[in-house]
């Protein structure tokens, strides 16, 4: 998996960055896809996502309570916008603190499932932002990547290629 | 091991831009009042040095009905608003009427007064009353009030 850290211009501000990824040089964000996968059936909920985000960046800081917290493995920072009763979609992110999220994707949550490991999509981009998650952690021990001063944004080399999975495709 | 590459890591979204653009600003800053609101209550929670649950408790309600609060997309209700004012002892619903306001309403009802040329010794006393000077942002809310800025000096004048 070849991944590249994007910051989302539009959405960050001087409270938080909002970040999403480039897969494999798609076009597209995971961001991106998801809110073309959604904006048919959920575009008012899109746009209370995006406003949520856009909030964050500007305003309030990505704070904790905005998330639901421990979608992930444990810390591993992917969380989850949002948990209020009456929504259908799920956005899966990761959180670095107040200043800095990386915003992936998701889909939407029937109200009959209670967990995720219920639903194969949203398995699927949940493990896709742990791994995504790994990788970054992996990245910053090796001092490749590390946030600046103001934990504002990531600094470093933003694009990066788990090898061990190009090492399992010629297996 | 991990391979790495030098690049520009900003992003412009044609969908992001799409979907901001068809946002009601109306719904835009409601979403946004709401979770400016939810951290103006978790600042001052944190501030008074209480835990969610010690502020669940003190708000005699689960700490699930806390995270719900302070997730920002809660609407409260305006007993529940005061009861957290009272808890942590900040202001979120300002019920009285601020200066500002006070003053956009006597040049309203001035100028209504004046197309009647009825004035009362009570409209200029408003700004002796409030200590204002009238400075250029209230010249630039309403004109005419230099007619009454002149009137206050000349009653001044009298009552010397």
């Amino acid at each position: 998996m070849k991944i590249k850290l994007v910051k989302i211009t539009q959405l960050s501000g001087n409270k938080a960055s909002i970040y999403t990824v480039l897969i494999d040089n798609d076009n597209g964000t995971l961001f991106d896809k998801f809110i073309i996968e959604n904006k048919i059936s959920f575009k008012s909920e899109l746009h209370n996502l995006t406003v949520r985000l856009k909030t964050m960046g500007q305003d309030t800081g990505a704070r904790e309570h905005f998330f639901k917290q421990f979608e992930g493995n444990p810390g591993d920072g992917v969380c989850a916008l949002y948990d209020e009763p009456k929504s259908h979609l799920r956005l899966y992110c990761i959180r670095y603190g107040t200043t800095l999220v990386i915003v992936g994707g998701g889909g939407y949550k029937p109200k009959n499932i209670r967990a995720l490991q219920e639903d194969p999509k949203l398995t699927a981009e949940n493990h896709k932002m742990r791994s995504i998650s790994q990788l970054i952690t992996a990245k910053m021990s090796e001092g490749q990547i590390w946030f600046t001063k103001d934990y504002m944004e990531f600094d470093g080399s933003l694009e990066l290629t788990n090898e061990d999975d190009e090492d399992d495709e010629n297996d | 091991m991990m391979k790495m590459m030098k690049m520009i890591n900003t992003y412009y979204s044609k969908e992001i831009d799409d979907l901001l653009g068809d946002i009601d600003p109306k719904t835009e800053k409601k979403i946004a009042f709401r979770m400016k609101l939810a951290a103006k209550i978790d600042n001052a929670r944190i501030n008074m040095g209480l835990s969610k649950k010690q502020f669940a408790e003190q708000m005699s309600k689960k700490p699930s009905e806390i995270t719900k609060w302070l997730s920002g997309t809660h609407n409260f209700t305006s007993d529940t608003l005061y009861d957290i004012q009272e808890c942590l002892h900040i202001q979120l619903i300002d019920i009285d009427e601020g200066q500002t306001e006070q003053i956009i309403r006597f040049l309203f009802e001035a100028k209504q007064k004046e197309n009647r040329q009825l004035f009362a010794y009570s409209d200029f006393n408003f700004f002796r009353r409030f200590n204002l000077e009238l400075k250029n942002d209230f010249m630039e809310l309403e004109p005419d009030i230099e007619f009454f800025r002149k009137l206050c000096k000349h009653e001044k004048k009298q009552e010397k």
